[in-house]
C-alpha cells in the first residue's frame, strides 16, 4: 500500500474506492460533471459582477470581451507588459495618473509638493528633511497570506512616485512563485532610484515581508535601510481620535474623501491569487490590481493630508480642530517648537474657546519645559482673564509669580481673585489654591516689602 | 531525641529487621576516584584561567576528550551521569570559538523552559568571569517581544526549546539570518527526553533546522548530551540522521550513594495485596525530615503529590505550626511564583521536605539534597536514576530509595535488582516517519523553504507527499519548485508534545466577589480532575469542582474540607477500522492496523483518606473523546474458548487478566512507559467492550455511538462477540509501537506465561495478571491456558 493511501486512511478520506458491483462510478463520474458544470456558473456569475462593479475601469469594453486566459488575458485586461531582466520574467502594469485627475478631495497635483520636513516629522526621521516629494516611493503589497513568516509571499508589489507633477504607478506581479526573483530584482532597481519609503503599516509588514522574500531568493537589498514614513503611526496619532479604526480605507471614506466602488475585500485576496495559480483567469487578478493602485494613489493624498495638518494649512473643510490638536501633541512630544507654535496660532488671538484653552495650554506647556517661562506667563495670563477661570492658568501663573517673579502680593492678589470669581475648581482644586494663599500671607508678613523687579 | 546523620540513620536501618525483610537490595555504590587531563593547549588562556578559579584545575579525562572531538568538527553524543560537568564539554569549545571569532554563532536546545532558564545562568556566570563580549539569550514564549530583535542579531548563544524552534524560529528563519550563516554548533542535552511522540516530530525539526542551516550554507557540529540509555548512539544518529560518536566514559568522580529496592510487605497473601507503596514513603519520609535530613519525595501521579503531601503536613503541622513551606508539594500545574518560591526554599534549607512529580527530574537546581524516596517506578531506569541524582549531586553520601508498587514492572525490578543496578536495557525509540508526523513537518518545512525536486525529507517518497499536498491546495508545483500555497501557519498547527495543547484554568470561586485563578489542567487531563463534583487537590488543600465548564476552559471550585478525594471512571472502546497485516496462529487471528479508540469518563468514585475506603459513587456526563491510532490486537474464536471448560464469567477474567500482563509486558518490551500504551477487551467491531473498572466487571454495548450499560447479570454476553485483545499505542496516528509487538507477538505470549509461572502468589497478584479482586480467583490458571490455546502448545 502506498504510503500516501496509508496516510489518507489515518486522516479519515477516502482512498480511491474501489468501483462496487453497479455503476456507482458512472455516477460518481455524473456528479463530478454537474459539479464542474455548477463551478463553471459561479465563475461566470462572478465575473459578470465583477465587470459591473468595476465601473470605473477605463477598460470596460475590454473587459467584457475578454476571453483570452493566461498571460496574454492579463496582457490584453490589464494593458500591461511583460518584461525580461537577468533573473527571468515577470509582468508589469505602469500607469501615469495625471496631475488634473481626481482623487477623493484633491487633485493628485494638489499632493505633490508636499513638505520634506513635515514628513520628516511624521516619520520620526530627520533625515527625509533632506529630500523632496518626488524622492519618495509609496510602497504597498498584496500578499498571499497575512500570518507572516517565510511562507508568505509578495506576489503583487505596488510602486508609486510623483515626477513632473504626474504620479507613476508601477505594478509588478509574479504571474507564479517562479516569477518572483525577476519581480524583486525589478522592484530593488526602482528603490535604488528613490530616497525614502511611505507605506501604510510596511514597518510591520510589507518591508518586513519583502526582506524576507529577497534574502529567500539571494538578493542583495536593503529596503529595511531606506528611511522610512508608515503612514498609520501618524494617522492613529493625529486622526484616530474621530475614527472607527484605523484601516486605509476607513481614512479614505472619512477623511480623504475617496468612494471605493466594487472593492475586493482584503482577507479575498490570497484566495484569489491562488485561485489564478490554477485557473489562469485573468479577471481573478484584475480586482486586486485596481485595489493596490487606490491604496497606493491614496497613500500619496493621505501624506499631503497629514503634511499639511502638520504645517497648519489643511483644506478647512476636511480638517477637525481635534486633529489640529492631535498634530500638536505628536509634535510637542518630539519638542518641535516652531511646527507646535505655528499649528496652535490657529487657535490663539482673545478667544476663551475650548480649543483656543487647549491649544493655549498646550502651547504654554511647551514654552515652559523648553525654559520660555515669559512666553508661557503671557500664555497664563491671557487664559486667567477667560472666565470661568482655570486652575492651570491660576496655578501656573501663581507659581510663576511667586518663584520667579517673587511677587508676593501680585501671586495674592491673584488667587483671591480666582477664589472669589466665576471658576470650577474641584475640591483638591480649591484646596491648593487656599494653601497656597495661606502660604503668600505668611511671606507678606515675613517680608512685606521685599519685590523683585519693582517697577 | 537526638538527631540522626544520614549515615547513622542508614547504618539504623541496615539493623531494622522489618526493614531489611522487605528491602529487596540493598546496594552501596562507592565512591569513585576522579581522572583528569591537561586542558588542550588551544584554549584560551583566559578560559583557563576563569575555569580555574571555579576549582577546575583540569579537566575531566572525559570533558578533554569531548572538547577535543567538538573541536575537530565531529557530532557526538555524551552519556555520563548527573553532576559529571557535561555542560563544559559544550560550553568550552563553544566559548572558545567565539573568542577566536566573535561572529560564530551556538543554539542551545532543552526540552523545558526552566532548564533553558537553569543552563542560562551557568553559561551567563562563566561568561560573567570572562569579562568577554559574548551575549547568551534564553528566547521562548516569554521572551519580551522589544527583546526579541536584538536576540535575533546579536545573541552569540541562542538558548530555546524545541517547541520555540519549530514554531518560533524556523518559520521565520530570514529573521535569524545572521545566526544560521554563522552557527557552528548545536547543542541538544537531555536526548533521552526526545523519544515516542516527542521524540518523532524533534527529529522532525532537526531536519527542518539542518535543511535551513543549508540554505544558508551553515554546516554546524551537533553536540548531544544523553542520560544513561541502551541505545544512546543509535538514538543519536536516528534523530540526526548521520554518524555520532559516542562519549560515555566518565572520568568525574563520584561520591557515595546508598541504593534500597523496597518491596512492601504483602497484606493479603491469598490475594496478592500488597501494601501501598504511600505508606512506607509516608513513614520513612517523616522519619527522615524528623532527624533534619532534607529529603524529595517522588509520586508517581499529581494525585499522589496532593494526598502524600496532605499526610506530611498533617504530621508537622504540630511541630512547625507557622512555617507553611516546611514540607511541600510542588508539581506542574502550581504557579511559576510559587514553584520559584519552592525551589530557593529547598536550596536555603527552609522547606526541609518536597514531594514532586517527575517536573523535578530534570536539571532544575534546588541544590543539595540528601535523600530521595521514590514512591514507585519511575517507568524507566533512566528516569530512576535521574530522580535519584537529585539526591546528593555534589558531593557527601546519599541515600536513594525505591519503593515499589504492586504492578508487574515494579514488581519485575524487585525481583531483578541486576537488571537495575548493571548496564542500562533501556532503548529509546522514535518513529519520525509516522506519517502524520511527517506529513505536518513537510508542510512546516516547504513554509520555510520551498522544496526543489529531487531533495530528500524522512524516509518516505517525498514526492508523493508533495503531491498530495498539491492536491490539497495547500503547495503549487511550479518549475521543479513546491511552494507553499496557503494563508495559514502550519507550525500552530500541531504541538510537539501534547495531543491537545490547551488547558483549562482552575478559578476559586470560594469567595464570590473575588474569583482567582489558582491552577492550570491540560485539557485531557482535565476530564478525570476537575469534572463536575470531583474534590481537587492542590497544596493539599481540598476544592469541590462546581462546574467544569468546557466551552469556555473553566473549573469552578469551592474551597471545601472533606474527607474524601474522588477518582474517575473511565471506560474505552476500541473498534477497528483497518488492517494493516494479519496471519494466523493455531487458537487465535494476530492482526495490526489502524482504530478507532473512544473514552469516556462516565463517573467517579469517592474514596476516603488514609482507609482508601470506598464512600460513594456520582454520575459525570462530558462529552466522549475519539482518537484514530495504531494497534495490535488478536481475536480468539469464542468456540474455542468455550473449549476450555470454564465458565464465561471465568473466560472474561482470563482474558482481562492476559491483557493487563500483555500490557504491562508491552511497555518493558517497547521500553515505553504504561501510559504510552493501552488496552481493551471487547470484540473487533467495538459492538460490545469488557469495562475494566476497578470495582467489578461488566459488558457494555456500544452502539451508534451510544453507551449502554449492562451489570454485572450480562456476563453470558461473552457468547455473543468473538473476544479481541487490543494493546493500541495512546497516540493518535501510532508511534510505530504496534507493528512492533504485532511482530513480537509469540514471544510477548511466552514471556506472560512465564511471568505468571514465576510469581510466588496463589490466584494472581497485581504483579502478575493483576489483583485478584479485578480478575477474579482463577485468572492464574486459566491464562496460561488461553495463551496455550493461541500458541497451539
Amino acid at each position: 500500500m502506498k504510503s500516501i493511501d496509508k496516510l489518507k486512511r489515518l486522516t479519515g478520506e477516502n482512498v480511491n474506492k474501489a468501483p462496487s458491483a453497479d455503476n456507482s462510478g458512472e455516477e460518481q463520474q455524473q456528479n463530478r460533471a454537474t459539479a464542474e458544470r455548477l463551478r463553471q456558473l459561479d465563475d461566470l456569475r462572478h465575473r459578470i459582477e465583477t465587470v459591473v462593479n468595476r465601473s470605473r475601469s477605463p477598460n470596460k469594453a475590454d473587459l467584457a470581451g475578454a476571453k483570452t486566459r493566461g498571460n496574454q488575458g492579463l496582457i490584453e485586461i490589464l494593458s500591461g507588459e511583460e518584461i525580461e531582466n537577468e533573473h527571468g520574467r515577470f509582468f508589469l502594469v505602469s500607469k501615469l495618473i495625471r496631475g488634473s485627475s481626481r482623487h477623493g478631495h484633491r487633485n493628485i497635483r494638489d499632493a505633490f509638493d508636499f513638505n520634506a520636513d513635515a514628513a520628516a516629522m511624521l516619520a520620526n526621521h530627520p533625515g527625509i528633511r533632506e529630500y523632496c516629494s518626488s524622492d519618495a516611493l509609496f510602497l504597498d503589497t498584496e500578499t498571499t497570506g497575512l500570518s507572516g513568516g517565510t511562507g508568505t509571499m509578495a506576489f503583487l508589489i505596488g510602486l508609486g512616485w510623483f515626477e513632473e507633477g504626474h504620479f507613476h504607478v508601477h505594478q509588478i506581479l509574479a504571474r507564479d512563485f517562479g516569477e518572483e526573483k525577476a519581480a524583486l530584482a525589478y522592484l530593488k532597481e526602482i528603490a535604488e532610484r528613490k530616497k525614502f519609503l511611505v507605506t501604510f503599516n510596511g514597518k510591520a509588514f510589507d518591508i518586513n515581508l519583502l526582506t524576507t522574500r529577497f534574502i529567500l531568493n539571494r538578493i542583495q537589498a536593503d529596503l529595511a535601510g531606506l528611511p522610512h514614513l508608515d503612514l498609520l503611526f501618524p494617522s492613529r496619532r493625529i486622526l484616530g481620535h474621530r475614527l472607527e479604526n484605523c484601516r486605509l480605507i476607513t481614512l479614505e471614506t472619512d477623511v480623504l474623501g475617496v468612494q471605493r466602488e466594487g472593492d475586493i475585500p482584503g482577507w479575498e485576496i490570497p484566495q484569489r491569487y491562488f485561485d489564478w495559480l490554477r485557473k489562469r483567469d485573468p479577471l481573478l487578478l484584475a480586482d486586486i490590481f485596481e485595489h493596490n493602485r487606490l491604496d497606493v494613489i491614496s497613500m500619496a493624498t493621505l501624506t499631503a493630508h497629514l503634511t499639511e495638518i502638520l504645517d497648519a494649512r489643511a483644506i478647512e473643510q476636511y480638517v477637525k480642530t481635534d486633529d489640529y490638536l492631535a498634530a500638536a501633541g505628536l509634535l510637542l512630544k518630539r519638542s518641535e517648537t516652531e511646527s507646535v507654535e505655528k499649528i496652535l496660532s490657529i487657535f490663539q488671538g482673545n478667544s476663551c474657546s475650548d480649543y483656543s484653552m487647549q491649544s493655549k495650554k498646550k502651547l504654554a506647556q511647551l514654552y515652559k519645559r523648553t525654559g520660555r517661562l515669559d512666553d508661557a506667563a503671557k500664555i497664563w495670563q491671557d487664559m486667567a482673564a477667560c472666565s470661568p477661570v482655570s486652575f492651570y492658568a491660576v496655578s501656573e501663573l501663581a507659581k510663576w509669580l511667586e518663584h520667579r517673579i517673587r511677587d508676593y502680593s501680585a501671586a495674592k492678589l491673584l488667587v483671591e481673585q480666582a477664589l472669589h470669581k466665576e471658576n470650577i475648581f474641584s475640591e483638591d482644586e480649591r484646596e491648593s489654591i487656599q494653601h497656597r494663599l495661606k502660604r503668600l500671607n505668611t511671606r507678606l508678613a515675613a517680608k512685606p516689602f521685599i519685590k523683585k523687579d519693582d517697577p | 531525641m537526638a538527631k540522626l546523620t544520614l549515615d547513622e540513620w542508614i547504618a539504623r536501618i541496615r539493623k531494622n529487621k522489618s526493614f531489611n525483610s522487605n528491602a529487596a537490595a540493598i546496594v552501596d555504590i562507592p565512591d569513585k576516584p576522579g581522572d583528569w587531563e591537561d586542558y588542550p593547549s588551544w584554549v584560551d588562556p583566559r578560559l583557563v584561567a576563569v575555569l580555574q578559579k571555579r576549582g577546575m584545575e583540569k579537566p575531566y579525562k572525559h570533558q578533554a576528550q569531548a572538547v577535543r572531538f567538538i573541536r575537530n568538527g565531529q557530532d557526538v553524543v555524551l552519556v555520563t551521569p548527573t553532576a559529571s560537568g557535561k555542560t563544559l564539554c559544550y560550553n568550552l569549545p563553544v566559548l572558545q570559538s567565539i573568542l577566536e571569532e566573535p561572529e560564530t554563532r551556538a543554539l542551545y536546545l532543552f526540552p523545558t523552559k526552566a532548564l533553558a532558564q537553569d543552563q542560562m545562568h551557568e553559561v551567563h556566570s562563566l561568561i560573567g568571569d570572562l569579562k568577554a563580549d559574548i551575549k547568551t539569550f534564553t528566547y521562548d514564549g516569554d521572551t519580551p517581544d522589544d527583546a526579541r530583535q536584538a536576540i535575533r542579531r546579536q545573541g552569540h548563544i541562542v538558548v530555546t526549546n524545541p517547541d520555540m524552534l519549530h514554531a518560533g524560529i524556523l518559520p521565520h528563519h530570514t529573521k535569524w539570518q545572521k545566526l544560521f550563516m554563522n552557527l557552528k554548533y548545536i547543542v541538544i542535552d537531555e536526548l533521552h527526553i526526545y523519544r515516542g511522540i516527542f521524540g518523532s516530530h524533534f527529529a522532525n525539526v532537526i531536519r527542518r533546522l539542518v535543511r535551513i542551516c543549508r540554505f544558508y550554507g551553515a554546516n554546524p557540529v551537533f553536540v548531544c548530551c544523553s542520560a544513561t540509555v541502551a541505545n544512546p548512539r543509535e538514538h543519536a544518529e536516528k534523530i540526526l540522521e548521520r554518524p555520532v560518536a559516542l562519549l560515555d566514559k566518565s572520568g568525574a568522580p563520584t561520591a557515595a550513594k546508598t541504593f534500597i529496592l523496597y518491596n512492601p510487605p504483602i497484606v493479603n497473601r491469598e490475594l496478592g495485596i500488597r501494601q501501598s507503596a504511600m505508606t512506607p514513603a509516608r513513614k520513612i519520609a517523616s522519619d527522615l525530615i524528623d532527624n533534619d535530613i532534607q529529603t524529595i519525595v517522588f509520586a508517581t501521579s499529581r494525585l499522589n503529590v496532593e494526598v502524600l503531601t496532605k499526610y506530611l503536613k498533617d504530621k508537622f503541622v504540630k511541630t512547625k505550626p507557622i512555617d507553611n513551606h516546611f514540607v511541600t508539594g510542588y508539581r506542574g500545574g502550581y504557579l511559576p511564583n510559587l514553584r520559584r518560591e519552592i525551589e530557593s526554599g529547598l536550596r536555603s534549607r527552609e522547606v526541609m521536605g518536597v514531594i514532586s512529580t517527575n517536573a523535578l527530574e530534570l536539571g532544575i537546581d534546588i541544590g543539595n539534597l540528601e535523600a530521595c524516596i521514590m514512591t514507585g517506578y519511575p517507568g524507566s531506569i533512566a528516569s530512576t536514576w535521574q530522580q535519584a541524582g537529585r539526591a546528593g549531586r555534589r558531593s557527601g553520601h546519599s541515600l536513594a530509595i525505591l519503593i515499589a508498587r504492586s504492578n508487574p514492572l515494579d514488581q519485575f525490578i524487585m525481583e531483578n535488582p541486576d537488571y537495575f543496578f548493571a548496564l542500562s536495557p533501556e532503548h529509546c525509540r522514535i518513529n519520525p516517519d509516522n506519517l502524520l508526523i511527517l506529513l505536518h513537518h513537510i508542510k512546516s518545512a516547504a513554509f520555510e523553504l520551498p522544496f526543489e525536486k529531487g531533495e530528500k525529507f524522512g524516509g518516505e517518497n517525498l514526492e508523493e507527499f508533495l503531491e498530495y499536498l498539491e492536491e490539497k491546495g495547500v503547495l503549487h508545483h511550479t518549475n521543479d519548485r513546491w511552494h507553499w500555497a496557503a494563508e495559514s501557519y502550519p507550525a500552530d498547527e500541531v504541538s510537539l508534545r501534547s495531543i491537545n495543547p490547551e488547558n483549562v484554568v482552575v478559578v476559586d470561586a470560594t469567595d464570590a466577589g473575588n474569583h482567582k485563578v489558582i491552577a492550570e489542567v491540560d485539557w485531557d487531563s482535565a476530564f478525570t480532575m476537575v469534572h463536575d463534583e470531583a474534590i481537587y487537590l492542590l497544596a493539599s488543600d481540598q476544592y469541590h469542582v462546581d462546574k467544569l465548564d468546557l466551552e469556555r476552559k473553566k473549573a469552578y471550585v469551592r474551597k471545601v474540607d472533606t474527607d474524601y478525594y474522588t477518582d474517575a471512571m473511565t471506560y474505552t472502546n476500541v473498534r477497528v477500522i483497518d488492517s494493516f497485516d494479519h496471519h494466523r496462529e493455531p487458537g487465535a487471528i494476530v492482526e495490526h492496523g489502524e482504530v478507532q479508540v473512544v473514552r469516556k469518563v462516565v463517573g467517579y468514585k469517592k474514596i476516603k483518606f488514609y482507609t482508601s475506603e470506598n464512600l460513594g459513587y456520582g454520575d459525570v456526563n462530558l462529552p466522549e473523546k475519539d482518537m484514530h491510532t495504531t494497534s495490535y490486537w488478536f481475536t480468539i474464536p469464542r468456540d474455542r474458548l468455550r473449549g476450555l471448560g470454564f465458565t464465561p464469567a471465568e473466560i472474561i477474567d482470563g482474558l482481562s487478566a492476559l491483557a493487563y500482563t500483555l500490557q504491562h509486558l508491552s511497555a518493558m518490551f517497547l521500553m515505553a512507559d504504561t501510559h504510552d500504551i493501552d488496552r481493551s477487551l471487547g470484540d473487533k467491531s467495538g459492538e460490545w467492550f469488557v469495562n475494566q473498572g476497578k470495582t467489578g466487571r461488566s459488558i457494555a454495548s456500544f452502539k451508534e455511538g451510544k453507551l449502554g450499560m449492562t451489570d454485572s447479570g450480562a456476563v453470558a454476553r461473552i457468547d455473543e462477540f468473538d473476544p479481541t485483545i487490543f494493546i493500541f499505542d495512546s497516540y493518535p496516528g501510532g508511534i510505530g509501537f504496534s507493528e512492533l509487538l504485532y511482530r513480537e507477538h509469540t514471544n510477548l505470549l511466552s514471556a506472560v506465561v512465564n511471568l505468571i509461572r514465576k510469581c510466588p502468589c496463589a490466584y494472581g497478584c497485581p504483579s502478575c495478571v493483576g489483583p485478584t479482586l479485578e480478575v477474579g480467583k482463577t485468572a492464574k490458571e486459566i491464562v496460561p491456558k488461553i495463551v496455550e490455546l493461541i500458541l497451539g502448545k
